[in-house]
C-alpha cells in the first residue's frame, strides 16, 4: 500500500526538518528541537486518543487502559498489536514491541533516537492522569 | 431542550460553558460546580459497587425543583454536564443520551483542530453554534 511509505517519508522529513532548521546555532539548541518533536507527538497522540476512545465502553481500571493502548491504539498507529505486556502490579508496565515500525527503516542512529523519543513521549505524556 | 451545557477537563478545569439565557449564567455555573461532586462519587462508586456499568453516560446526577442535571464522562476524563428545564417537556433518557453522543462527536472534532492547544478553554464560534443547535434540538 502506498500510504505506508508516504507516512514513513513524511515522518523522516519532519524529523530532518526539525533538526536542521537551525544549523548555525550550537549544540545546546538540540533540546529545543527534541521538544518540538515531542510536542508534535504529544498533540497528535492526544487527538488520536480522543477520537479512538469515543466509541469504547468505560475503562474500569488502569489495566483496561493499558490493554486498550496495546491493542486498539497500537494497531491504529503501527498496524500491529504489541508483542508483550508485563506489569509488576505496582504501577510499572513494560510494553515490548519487536519490530517497531518507525525504527526498522531508518539508517542513522540519531534519527532513530529521535523517532523513539517522539513516540515515547507521546505515550508517557498522554497517560499521565 | 437543554438550557445549559458545560465541558470540564480532566483536572476539573472548565473548558467550555454555554447557556441559552445569559442572565442565569452564574446560577448555572454554581449548579455545574456542585454536580462535579456527584460525578466524582459516581465514578468512585462504580469500582466498588460491583455493578458492571461500562457506559460513558452517568445518568441524572441531581434533580432540582426546576431543573435536572445529567452527566457523561469520556474515557479521557472529560466531563460533559447538561442542565435541562424540567417544566419544559419530559425528555426521554434516549434523547439525553443522543445529545451527549452528539456533544462528544463535536468535542472530538474541535480537539482535532490543529489550532486548538490541548488544555486551553475552547473558544470557537462554530463549536458554540453547533452546541447551541444540539441544545435546542435543531440538528
Amino acid at each position: 500500500m502506498a500510504d505506508e511509505s508516504l507516512f514513513d517519508f513524511l515522518h523522516s522529513e519532519i524529523v530532518n526538518y526539525t533538526l536542521e532548521s537551525d544549523d548555525t546555532k550550537n549544540k545546546e539548541i538540540k533540546d529545543e528541537d527534541l521538544s518540538t518533536l515531542e510536542y508534535i507527538g504529544f498533540s497528535t497522540g492526544y487527538r488520536m486518543i480522543e477520537r479512538l476512545t469515543k466509541e469504547m465502553p468505560r475503562f474500569k481500571d488502569e489495566l483496561d487502559t493499558m490493554k486498550f493502548i496495546c491493542t486498539d491504539f497500537w494497531s491504529a498507529v503501527y498496524k500491529k498489536q504489541i508483542d508483550n505486556l508485563r506489569t509488576n502490579h505496582q504501577g510499572v508496565y513494560v510494553l515490548q514491541d519487536n519490530g517497531f515500525r518507525f525504527l526498522t527503516k531508518t539508517f542513522q542512529w540519531e534519527a532513530v533516537f529521535r523517532c523513539g523519543a517522539e513516540i515515547r513521549c507521546l505515550h508517557v505524556w498522554r497517560y499521565q492522569r | 431542550m437543554a438550557v445549559c451545557v458545560a465541558i470540564i477537563g480532566k483536572n476539573n478545569s472548565p473548558k467550555f460553558f454555554t447557556c441559552l439565557n445569559p442572565d442565569e449564567e452564574l446560577n448555572f455555573q454554581y449548579k455545574v460546580l456542585w454536580s462535579l461532586d456527584v460525578v466524582e462519587e459516581k465514578l468512585n462508586a462504580g469500582s466498588k459497587g460491583g455493578t458492571d456499568l461500562r457506559e460513558l453516560y452517568l445518568g441524572m446526577l441531581y434533580s432540582l425543583e426546576t431543573h435536572k442535571i445529567y452527566g457523561y464522562v469520556t474515557n479521557t476524563k472529560i466531563k460533559f454536564i447538561i442542565i435541562v428545564d424540567s417544566t419544559n417537556m419530559a425528555l426521554r433518557d434516549n434523547e439525553i443520551r443522543s445529545m451527549f453522543r452528539k456533544i462528544h462527536a463535536e468535542y472530538a472534532d474541535i480537539v482535532c483542530n490543529p489550532f486548538y492547544i490541548p488544555g486551553e478553554p475552547i473558544c470557537s464560534k462554530s463549536f458554540d453554534i453547533n452546541i447551541k443547535n444540539i441544545m435546542t434540538g435543531t440538528v
